[in-house]
């Protein structure tokens, strides 16, 4: 399977009052055709800035240093807004945001919501619009769906929100979706069906899907490949399989360890010490070494560079 | 049983795209109708309007014929809130005056609205130095007394009734401008409108479909609480004779008239001031119910 989408040495930065924040400093993510890639790491490592980088819908703020997004060959941070808009945002690419409860338009029915999507990309003519609602609602297995066109956002329960977000993405019929922490704000129940729903998806509509997350468990039941990220930085790229199994980094070790499962002990949980460098001033070197128990002396000094140590396998570490 | 019933009249809807509009409105109406004080707001204020439209052939009277022998008559059959000091029916002028309240209210409202709400969509969205103008505009402006700074500007342009409308308007818009203003920023970094933008739509698509329908509820309840303060301040204007011009019918006036004769003929100002009074009551209970009934998130029991 060829790559759909290359990101290479993206480096974003915040301009801030206390300085340059560097959000994102070298990332490289190689995303396959028709795979669930997922992106993890701790809050405030700048996952949700690579997607957002990727929309190019970031905050005013940032700067984008260096680097490319290649999608499908064509660098996505060449273009302009206007060819962003009108062809990328929505045709190709589409974002989940991490909370369905505000991402709809609180003075629209859910009816409403998805017209402009599908008045937007499917060329029909108006009297099919309802159909082709339904049909995407119940794509997103929506129970009920008749009833719930002409229903505000506020009389739906977050798990049926966070679906209609999805039914409003997936109507645009994007080839690229970004979903950024979709099941955070949801409770544990409503986020099974939620990744069974993507699932589902996943077989039948060939998507890529990058999937933003801190949870672990939710990249081993849905994902393929997955990305660590640490403080800006891809740390490991590696398969789901290999995530588990075959861990390198020091960090992606870490945290897989500091999953809880049914079994685990407390006394068996590995916490990592410390916590997320500041941007503003990240350590020199490998950001991850103060942190790092097996940190060497060209830690401190130098960035390791991402290396393919296997096939679908790269690591950032001077160490291995 | 009960689901197979609501399945059958969503049916019935969606053969008819067009009911559906309708029920939303009717959605805002049954919320602002178990508002009781507000049905009754409406109830003055279409009672005001039907007075103001249909003055001439409700009063007694000609409101401008003076009649020097009856000046100053208590209520009677004849004139049932008595004449004032040039013997005119009191009634009769408070009916016409409510012609000259009502628009001009309404004109002040359309004018002040217009400046504030354009003013304060542009000052938030696209923010800058637009906003920094704008706002320091807002701030200088609400630095004097209201009525003062109107006082002066309908001073300046001299008396009638676009002069007042002018006069207030350029006092008034700032209340409008700060409220949309700030509605607008907060509608501006809402997760909905990051949405919009994700699915492709242009800016100006999200300024229509989602920041503007988003602060409509906003504007409209603050028209109708505005509305009262207008209408007070209108009539302020008159009293202290910058306002409409003598022979004229308005509150406002008639009020200032009547307090020379306050002891002798009380029924000419009090019964103009309880006219003020209603109206802006009837404006004030409308804005709250509409406040309820608009905000499509308000819990409802």
């Amino acid at each position: 399977m060829a790559a759909i989408m290359d990101i290479n040495n993206l480096k974003v930065s915040f301009s801030t009052e206390e300085g340059e924040l560097k959000a994102l400093n070298g990332v490289n993510i190689s995303i396959k055709e028709g795979t669930f890639h997922g992106l993890i790491g701790e809050t405030g490592c700048g996952k949700s800035v690579t997607g957002r980088s990727i929309m190019a819908l970031l905050d005013n703020n940032a700067m984008i240093k260096e680097g490319e997004i290649l999608y499908k060959g064509e660098n996505l941070l060449n273009k302009t807004e206007k060819e962003m808009q009108d062809n990328y945002r929505g045709n190709e690419l589409a974002m989940i945001f991490q909370d369905p409860g505000s991402s709809l338009n609180p003075v629209f029915t859910i009816e409403n919501q998805l017209q402009e999507s599908v008045k937007m990309y499917r060329n029909t003519s108006k009297s099919k619009y309802r159909d082709i609602i339904i049909e995407e609602l119940k794509k997103v297995k929506l129970p009920d769906v008749e009833n719930l066109l002409e229903k505000y956002p506020h009389q739906l329960s977050g798990g049926m929100k966070q679906r209609v977000m999805i039914a409003m993405m997936l109507a645009c019929n994007p080839n690229f979706l970004i979903a950024d922490e979709a099941t955070t704000a949801l409770d544990v129940s409503i986020q099974a069906q939620f990744l069974k729903v993507l699932n589902d998806l996943k077989e039948k509509l060939q998507m890529t899907v990058l999937y933003i997350t801190h949870d672990l468990a939710v990249i081993s039941e849905i994902c393929d490949y997955v990305s660590v990220m640490y403080a800006g930085n891809i740390v490991e790229e590696l398969t789901v399989d290999e995530l588990f199994k075959n861990p390198v980094h020091p960090y992606t070790d870490k945290l897989v360890h500091s999953l809880l499962g049914p079994e685990t002990q407390i006394e068996d949980l590995v916490e990592i010490p410390g916590s997320v460098p500041r941007l503003i001033d990240p350590p020199p070197g490998c950001r991850f070494h103060p942190r790092c128990e097996e940190a060497k002396e060209i830690c401190k000094k130098e960035r390791p560079k991402l290396k393919k140590i296997a096939e679908n396998h790269s690591v950032a570490c001077h160490r291995r | 049983m009960e689901k197979e019933i609501t399945y059958e009249e969503i049916k019935e809807d969606i053969s008819n795209l067009k009911q559906q509009k309708t029920s939303q409105l009717s959605l805002v109406w049954r919320r602002f109708k178990e508002n009781k004080l507000a049905v009754f707001g409406i109830v003055i204020v279409a009672l005001m309007i039907g007075i103001a439209i249909f003055a001439p052939i409700i009063s007694p009277h000609d409101p401008y014929e003076t009649d020097p022998i009856n000046k100053l008559q208590k209520p009677s059959k004849s004139h049932p809130l008595g004449t004032d000091a040039l013997g005119r029916d009191v009634l009769s002028r408070l009916f016409y005056g409510a012609r000259i309240a009502l628009s001009i209210g309404i004109l002040i409202i359309l004018f002040e609205g217009f400046i504030g709400i354009i003013l304060g969509i542009l000052a938030g969205f696209l923010g800058g130095w637009i906003d920094k103008i704008v706002m320091w505009l807002v701030d200088v402006l609400r630095s004097f007394p209201v009525i003062v700074l109107a006082m002066a500007i309908a001073g300046i342009l001299g008396q009638g009734i676009y002069n007042v409308v002018i006069a207030l308007g350029i006092v008034g818009w700032t209340t409008y401008a700060r409220m949309v203003r700030s509605k607008i920023l907060s509608i501006k970094e809402a997760d909905y409108v990051e949405a919009g933008y994700a699915i492709g739509e242009s800016t100006f698509d999200v300024i229509l479909r989602y920041v503007i329908p988003n602060a409509i509820p906003t504007a409209i309840i603050m028209v109708c609480i505005m509305m009262p303060t207008a209408l007070i301040a209108s009539a302020t204007l008159s009293f202290l004779g910058l306002g409409v011009q003598p022979p004229m019918a308005s509150w406002g006036s008639m009020i200032s008239a009547g307090r020379d004769y306050l002891l002798q003929a009380p029924w000419i100002s009090t019964s103009a001031g309880i006219f003020i009074m209603i109206t802006v009551l009837g404006f004030n209970f409308i804005g709250d119910g509409l406040r309820d009934a608009l905000d499509p998130t308000t819990n409802r029991k």
